[in-house]
């Protein structure tokens, strides 16, 4: 399983620079996590989220060797229970595999995404719709992401099948 | 806040969450190495391999395990459906909450998805049961279908009372 992140580092430039702080939607196990770590630098900062405790226990020993990272066992559909946990960050990173990924996006953002913050949104469409052709649904996705600035939509069919990678600010 | 300090809360805090696992986590590990050793029982059944005492133990000591929890935390499915059926079904679909908010039908194909994306694909013919077939009442029954849709009724009515009465 190689990361998304590298597969999108391959292909373009990515809005990340030393210093940012970013909210990880999704850490998994922390092999994404770690490279964002390494760019983010020393004073930088990563919250690294996810909703299952399998998972965590990992997640908490990768984070108490990166100084810069911290984890959260959060649902982040209820992005009001972390609220006093994270503060506000120049990047969202997510990469969910939940039906409603979109408004969990949504909410996430709105409360903790700086005015020009930027986002890589990471759309897993089997989730969404397993039956329906993966440009369709992109092409809904489009529509409903109005209010913020898309730069690159990046296809990773090539490692990674049927899904899509947005990245942008807002 | 500092955002040193809010590391140390968070790693606090998460380490504290993990020391007490929901029962569903617990289910799901135990329910691992059941299902291992009832496979490797079952590939030497096939090779004629019977009388294995220290598996078939072992096994016994899981099922006992598995039984204490599902019966606190679903005591009327498992009275309908076997203690062992129920924990798979709430593996199958995710937790004990996940099982009460879905439709009997789906509860009906829990373990049959890949013949059921495969009928709205393709058109083949629909599955009729998943992984509620191995019930007694359903394998032993003339007519599966019939008996797995009664059974997967029955199994959605007590699963919303016993998640809701807590």
């Amino acid at each position: 399983m190689t990361s998304k992140l590298k597969a999108i580092m391959d292909i373009t430039l990515v809005p990340i620079e030393k210093g940012d702080k970013v909210l990880y939607l999704g850490a998994s196990h922390g092999i994404t996590a770690e490279l964002i770590s390494k760019l983010v630098g020393k004073k930088g900062f990563v919250f690294c989220l996810d909703i299952s405790a399998e998972v965590m226990e990992t997640l908490v020993k990768f984070c108490e060797k990166h100084e810069n990272t911290c984890p959260l066992l959060f649902d982040a559909a209820k992005p009001e229970e972390y609220k006093k946990r994270v503060t506000k960050v120049d990047l969202i990173y997510q990469d969910l595999a939940q039906k409603n990924q979109l408004e969990i996006f949504k909410r996430n953002a709105k409360i903790f995404l700086k005015k020009d913050g930027s986002f890589i949104l990471i759309i897993k469409t089997q989730s969404i719709d397993s039956i329906k052709d993966p440009s369709e649904i992109l092409r809904d996705i489009l529509k409903e992401l109005k209010d913020f600035k898309i730069e690159e939509v990046i296809n990773l069919n090539k490692t990674h099948a049927k899904h899509y990678a947005l990245v942008g600010h807002q | 806040m500092d955002l040193q300090k809010l590391r140390k809360l968070n790693i606090k805090e998460t380490k504290a969450k993990l020391s007490k696992p929901s029962p569903e986590l617990i289910l799901n590990k135990l329910l691992q190495a059941y299902n291992e050793i009832e496979k490797s029982l079952e590939k030497l059944e096939k090779k004629g391999i019977k009388g294995l005492k220290d598996l078939e133990k072992s096994k016994k000591e899981y099922e006992k395990k598995i039984k204490k929890i599902v019966k606190e935390l679903a005591p009327k499915t498992a009275k309908v459906a076997s203690a062992i059926l129920t924990a798979k079904m709430i593996q199958l679909a995710g937790s004990l909450e996940k099982l009460a908010q879905m439709p009997s039908s789906k509860i009906q194909l829990l373990g049959a998805e890949k013949a059921f994306f495969k009928h709205l694909k393709l058109g083949t013919k629909a599955p009729k049961h998943g992984i509620i077939f191995f019930h007694a009442s359903v394998r032993k029954a003339e007519n599966k279908g019939k008996a797995a849709r009664q059974l997967a009724n029955e199994i959605a009515k007590k699963a919303k009372i016993d998640f809701y009465s807590k």
